[in-house]
């Protein structure tokens, strides 16, 4: 028997997951880049205080990984992701809240973010939370499941595409989050693997974001 | 001004002696929660001079109605009006539910998911016969150690339900929503023994509950003859039901998915005993009215009514002004009541909107002070205690840990001052999202296992601040009652809407208690957040069988 390292807790061989900042709290940005600093297998590669400074210079970082508060002045967090990850479709964004404000949080996500995290969150669970969306991982809670099952039942603007539909194991486990389930129940309950399960939140994630631009564009489109 | 005013009529003094005798009566009174002596009761309705009188400003009256009396040995439904306030009868409300109800290997029940059915059906004409039916459907995903999925129609409830349903063509699927195949099965109601007499014996079905004979067959003739099931509701103490025998109950495995389709056409309403209530009654003379009706909406019994009156503030009645015209400047100055009346209300109405407005500050600040202000002290007493001991580390790191479990409980207070008062987050729907997101936190973090159950969607209807901040803290109040006293492996949260209430329900599996002493000051608490909203917090709780509290809240659509 050959032992296996739990896969999704180890960053790559060799390479450090490069993590920006964006936050306006001087405090909390030194606080989280002391802590970022000091971990195996992340580096900082950059620090900003707005969206615009943000704008200008993270598409050169070429970042793993951005926490953005979502609260920023000037351009908001959520209309900062909108723009960068389109630019970087490979680094993945991952807001900073005060609380869980679950219809911003399903902006942000919508906009292109793949998870979140309370700035009340511990130095471990920052760390875990960073590797976890480095590692395809998003988190997921019964209230935002809820709001996205709103979401996705809203007449859909532009003729439904496949792309953008729930499959029917990935509508059911998103039944189960809003029903109080955790990621380990729902292995149990459905048989299927924790990875599994990660994969469907990713590619709800996914379909979320199409789902959005599809709005976009039917506004754009005046239908 | 808080009054409480409960009535209870004597029934028996009024006993009529034929078969349709009126026994449909109001049997108390409370007014703000408080109960107040009934006066008799007139038999049959009139509108006559009021025996009753409630003191001005009382918030809340309720009825309660009460029909258990009614010697009808057919299903009837309670009914209500308050001349004066009401367009038209109110129907006392309650239903009749669907269960898909799955069993493990043993066929011990596990889990129940369940379908209501209230007022009338789109389709209702009068009579099962007349009536149009309309198609049902449900889905519910197996659990864990399910083995079998049983289907149960029935009038219970609560027991009070009384009315008919009517159901045919049922039909279950079966499969996950990923698998190719599925079992779908048909549960005949034209098989069976004497299927034209209303006990004959469907072999698909099998009768339950305490009064099984309300189970029955119906034959109909149109579009063509064929059979179906009724549960033919007469008394608020009886319950019938049709389910599927468990040896034709079709097999499933957890995570499966189940669908069930069926036709069905039903009346249903109350019997028995029915709470109704009215808010804020402006002075004047009332009259309520208590009937009850039959299956097709006719009359059935005699009426009862109540005459009463809501008696006017002493600084609004006549006698008042002319004590003081008369006192001040005798005759000649009447016209000075006129304008002082007006001043009078225009005064009061500023004063109590600019007491609404400082009562939120009062209570923002208090929640302030209260939940941060403590904390805050706490921290600085430790900052200083770790500084002073720079020689003894483990003092220090012990003073450390204290101040960020502090910080951390103060962050925790501060999330839900700031959402209470932001009206961003004003809506039911925001509410419900709160809640359930606090519930799966505190849960998780103690391992035991969060159940939330709620509509995808609440009406859309705001929440005050004040509204919003108590119910939360009441249901704050029931979670951590549970994680304390009862050692819950699961806690289910419940939200949903019945009628115009917003109903919150906490429940847990732990050890429960026979005395609510233990918990009585919470208890207290609670209570008294949920009546400043005119509303109710209601607790059941059986030693080894978990505890559940209810939280009814009444909204106000219109705001």
């Amino acid at each position: 028997m050959t032992l296996k390292a739990p896969k999704n807790l180890l960053p790559l061989p060799n390479m450090k997951t490069r993590v920006s900042i964006i936050e306006d709290d001087e405090r909390l940005r030194s606080l989280f880049a002391g802590w970022l600093g000091k971990a195996d297998g992340l580096r900082l590669v950059g620090e900003f205080g707005d969206a615009e400074t943000a704008l200008e210079s993270l598409p050169q970082q070429a970042p793993d990984v951005v926490l953005v508060d979502i609260n920023l002045p000037g351009m908001d967090g959520v209309e900062c992701v909108r723009r960068l990850k389109p630019m970087m479709p490979e680094t993945q964004f991952m807001m900073v809240t005060v609380y869980e404000d679950a219809k911003r949080i399903v902006d942000a996500l919508a906009a292109g973010a793949s998870g979140y995290l309370l700035k009340r969150a511990k130095r471990e669970e920052l760390l875990e939370a960073i590797i976890e969306v480095r590692n395809g991982g998003s988190p997921m809670t019964s209230s935002i499941a809820r709001k996205l099952v709103q979401t996705f039942q809203q007449a859909p603007a532009v003729p439904p595409s496949d792309s953008i539909q729930l499959a029917p194991r990935e509508q059911q486990v998103l039944d189960l989050i809003v029903q109080g389930y955790v990621t380990k129940e729902i292995a149990d309950l459905l048989q299927i693997s924790i990875a599994t399960i990660k994969t469907y939140i990713r590619r709800i994630y996914e379909k979320l974001h199409a789902h959005s631009r599809g709005e976009a564009v039917a506004k754009y489109l005046g239908r | 001004m808080k009054c409480a005013v409960t009535i209870f009529l004597g029934l028996s003094c009024c006993v009529l002696t034929t078969q349709l005798a009126a026994q449909v009566a109001v049997t108390a009174v409370r007014v703000d929660g408080v109960a107040v002596a009934l006066p008799p009761v007139s038999v049959p309705a009139v509108n006559g001079r009021p025996t009753l009188s409630i003191p001005p400003g009382a918030k809340d009256v309720e009825f309660t109605l009460d029909a258990s009396e009614l010697k009808w040995n057919q299903p009837y439904r309670l009914r209500y009006k308050l001349e004066g306030v009401d367009p038209g009868w109110n129907m006392a409300y309650s239903h009749m539910r669907m269960l898909i109800r799955f069993l493990d290997a043993g066929n011990t029940l596990i889990y129940s998911n369940d379908f209501k059915v209230d007022h009338e059906s789109p389709g209702w004409r009068g009579s099962v016969e007349k009536s149009e039916f309309t198609p049902g459907h449900g889905e519910a995903i197996a659990p864990l150690r399910a083995a079998k999925v049983q289907l149960w129609f029935g009038s219970g409830g609560p027991e009070y339900t009384t009315g008919m349903m009517a159901f045919r063509n049922v039909a279950v699927r079966v499969g996950g929503p990923e698998e190719e195949t599925f079992q779908e099965v048909r549960y005949s109601t034209e098989i069976g023994e004497d299927l034209d007499q209303i006990l004959g014996s469907p072999a698909d079905w099998r009768r339950d509950g305490n009064s099984p004979q309300m189970a029955q067959v119906l034959r109909l003739e149109q579009p063509q003859p064929h059979h179906v099931l009724v549960l033919n509701d007469g008394g608020p103490q009886s319950f019938a039901a049709w389910l599927v025998p468990t040896e034709k109950c079709i097999p499933v495995r957890p995570g499966q998915r189940v669908s069930v389709e069926w036709e069905e056409c039903h009346a249903v309403g109350a019997g028995g005993s029915s709470n109704v209530a009215y808010h804020r009654l402006a002075a004047g003379n009332y009259w309520l009215r208590v009937g009850a009706v039959g299956m097709d909406g006719s009359p059935v019994g005699t009426e009862m009514s109540l005459p009463f009156v809501v008696l006017t503030p002493v600084w609004a009645r006549l006698w008042f002004w002319l004590v003081i015209g008369g006192v001040g400047s005798l005759g000649g100055f009447l016209g000075s009541r006129w304008v002082m009346k007006r001043r009078l209300a225009l005064v009061l109405d500023l004063a109590e909107r600019r007491q609404m407005v400082e009562r939120e500050r009062t209570r923002i600040a208090r929640d302030i002070h209260d939940d941060l202000g403590t904390s805050l002290t706490q921290i600085s007493m430790l900052s200083e205690s770790a500084r002073s001991n720079p020689s003894n580390p483990p003092a220090t790191v012990n003073d450390l840990d204290r101040i960020c479990t502090a910080v951390r409980e103060s962050t925790q207070a501060m999330d839900e001052i700031v959402w209470a008062a932001d009206p961003e987050n004003d809506l039911l729907d925001e509410l419900a999202n709160y809640v359930s997101g606090f519930a799966q936190e505190l849960l998780t973090g103690v391992g035991v296992r969060c159940r939330l159950e709620m509509p995808t969607c609440f009406p859309r209807c705001s929440l005050s601040a004040e509204v919003r901040h108590n119910v939360f803290l009441a249901f704050k109040e029931a979670l951590n009652n549970a994680l304390k006293h009862s050692q819950p492996r699961e806690v289910r949260i419940t939200m949903v809407m019945e009628g115009s209430h917003f109903v919150l329900s906490v429940e847990d599996d732990g050890r429960g208690y026979a005395q609510p002493t233990r918990v009585g000051h919470g208890l207290a608490n609670m209570r008294s957040r949920l009546e400043k909203l005119g509303g109710q917090a209601l607790i059941e709780s059986n030693p080894g069988k978990g505890t559940r509290v209810r939280f009814v809240v009444p909204l106000d659509f219109s705001a």
